[in-house]
């Protein structure tokens, strides 16, 4: 009995008001208007959750729109845990679906960072990483079949927009938007280490692609093929190092 | 209930070895805390805001805190009101870090927040039934073992007169402490708020309170809300916002309990437009002299 009652209880906060009236009457009677106590607390505190979650997404939304739209998101997608500081991982998915929001797909992109950071951060271990000298040891025959094991907190974000331009603007008091184009396509590679925290920096393509494959448990050369194929120029000495140097590498194995 | 018993320390030793007045940490004033030494002797924290890697810089200054004050832990999501059960992965987070922070209290809510593997967020209330009761006493002792600790359960804040209670709610809460072994953190606002909300005597309710479990004190801010009723009357609430200063009444319902339990300690709980730690530490002051004046009557009394 206790199980339906919460659960009801729960369901009216998760309607919107117009439409609970007559199921509220039925649990509550007279004092059915005081249930808005409970709901704006739970829409209200989600949204402040969610609004410190995506700083830079609330602040392209602006205040009404942001919280207007957490707040159709919260009742669609009410959180699984207490931890709130890992709550919202769906709300770039909703974003990107926003009707509204459909000439302005830079935002869920953002949104998209913000979350890829607040996955970062809570992924950050205090791993050691294989640095640019283990290779040193390595007999060159093995080189092509090295499997990279990449940290945890590492996370890759393709967007058809100026994601990362857009996300650092908007770091300082007065964000300053002159010069950037938001539909300049860009992709970020995001990472925690023990000593910078969480770091954002832009990649190419085909380094996203090299790196992604590695992520998936390519050896080094299926990966390097899987580069070249986006751009036939691709690097492999340079990106290897990049990694190697931000230490994006938990493991390597040598076959 | 016999773990409770064989190996923890009963409420009354821990309480009264602390029995000060003191604030809630916030994160505002993480950096500054260290000044507060001199007049605290204990903080609160939201253990929530802790369950982080301990390389984390917010968790590393927390190390620092402990270091000068005991700690008083409070949970607010375990949900121990609710029908589905505890989350045992919850439980065991908040077990590493209390094995960690070893806090002198560990405090929860009479409340539920997930019903289906969903989190609402908010302490959500409960009917007063002989079901509610036994879920709510299972659930402590579940607690209370996985937790290795004794439970104080603070009293709600409450708005709405559910129509399916049937307990008194402190009648509900002695029982509860006596089936589990649970002691009570007694939330003075609270109780100032469900009274006139649900249009009730507090001094009645005091009547009925088990008294012995009471393990610390809150008091907090609340503010006035106006609502219209589907009559179209008006209908005046207090809303347990913990966003200004102590209203007088609390104060006054604090020294009427404190009559009755002695010295205990006690938190000003301030959550929301957090101010300055000084006007913190002022409202600390102002519940420390409450305390001092009922340490002084029972020095009379001795005399």
């Amino acid at each position: 009995m206790l199980h339906e009652w919460q659960s009801h209880f729960a369901n009216q906060l998760r309607v919107s008001p117009s439409d609970s009236e007559a199921e509220l009457g039925a649990l509550f009677g007279a004092q059915q208007h005081r249930f808005s106590v409970y709901r704006d607390n739970f829409i209200g505190s989600l949204v402040d959750a969610l609004a410190e979650t995506f700083p830079v997404t609330w602040q392209l939304l602006g205040e009404r729109f942001f919280a207007a739209a957490a707040a159709d998101f919260i009742r669609r997608e009410p959180p699984v845990a207490a931890r709130l500081s890992r709550y919202g991982g769906a709300l770039p998915a909703y974003l990107h679906g926003h009707a509204a929001l459909r000439e302005l797909g830079y935002v869920a992109d953002v949104a998209s960072l913000e979350w890829a950071r607040v996955e970062s951060f809570f992924a950050c271990m205090p791993e050691t990483v294989v640095t640019p000298e283990t290779l040193l040891d390595i007999a060159e025959e093995a080189l092509p079949h090295l499997v990279f094991e990449t940290v945890a907190s590492l996370r890759i974000i393709v967007a058809p927009t100026a994601v990362l331009n857009i996300w650092r603007a908007h770091q300082q008091a007065e964000p300053q938007l002159d010069g950037i184009d938001p539909w300049q396509a860009q992709v970020v590679r995001v990472l925690c280490n023990r000593m910078q925290g969480v770091a954002a920096a832009a990649i190419t393509p085909a380094h996203a692609v090299f790196l992604q494959a590695l992520q998936q448990g390519a050896d080094l050369s299926t990966a390097y093929e899987a580069a070249v194929v986006v751009a036939p120029d691709f690097d492999l000495q340079a990106a290897l190092a990049a990694e190697l140097t931000i230490g994006s590498f938990a493991r390597v194995l040598v076959p | 209930m016999s773990v409770i018993e064989r190996d923890m320390p009963a409420v009354e030793s821990a309480a009264r070895s602390y029995s000060r007045a003191a604030i809630g940490l916030r994160n505002p004033h993480l950096a500054e805390i260290g000044k507060a030494r001199s007049e605290l002797i204990w903080l609160e924290i939201h253990s929530e805001n802790y369950l982080l890697p301990p390389t984390t810089p917010r968790y590393q200054a927390l190390e620092r805190v402990r270091h000068d004050f005991a700690l008083s832990c409070h949970g607010v999501g375990l949900s121990i009101c609710s029908a589905d059960g505890l989350d045992r992965q919850h439980l065991q987070d908040l077990r590493v870090l209390y094995d960690r922070l070893q806090p002198f209290q560990v405090s929860e809510h009479l409340a539920w927040s997930v019903i289906d593997g969903r989190y609402y967020n908010d302490l959500l209330p409960i009917p007063y039934t002989d079901e509610t009761l036994d879920i709510v006493c299972r659930n402590i002792d579940q607690a209370q073992e996985a937790l290795g600790r004794r439970l104080l359960i603070e009293n709600p804040s409450r708005y709405i007169d559910l129509p399916n209670s049937d307990w008194p709610e402190p009648v509900f809460l002695r029982e509860m402490a006596r089936r589990t072994g649970c002691g009570l953190l007694f939330d003075v606002n609270n109780l100032f708020i469900s009274a006139h909300n649900l249009n009730f005597d507090a001094a009645d309710y005091l009547q009925d309170i088990p008294v012995a479990a009471i393990g610390q004190f809150h008091v907090a801010g609340h503010s006035r809300r106006e609502l219209t009723a589907a009559d179209g009357k008006l209908d005046q609430l207090l809303i347990d916002d913990h966003g200004s200063t102590v209203l007088e009444g609390v104060w006054q319902l604090l020294d009427e309990m404190l009559a009755l339990t002695g010295a205990l300690p006690v938190l000003v709980e301030w959550d929301n437009q957090v101010p300055t730690l000084d006007v913190l530490l002022a409202e600390a002051r102002h519940a420390q002299q409450r305390l001092d004046a009922v340490a002084g009557k029972a020095g009379n009394h001795a005399a």
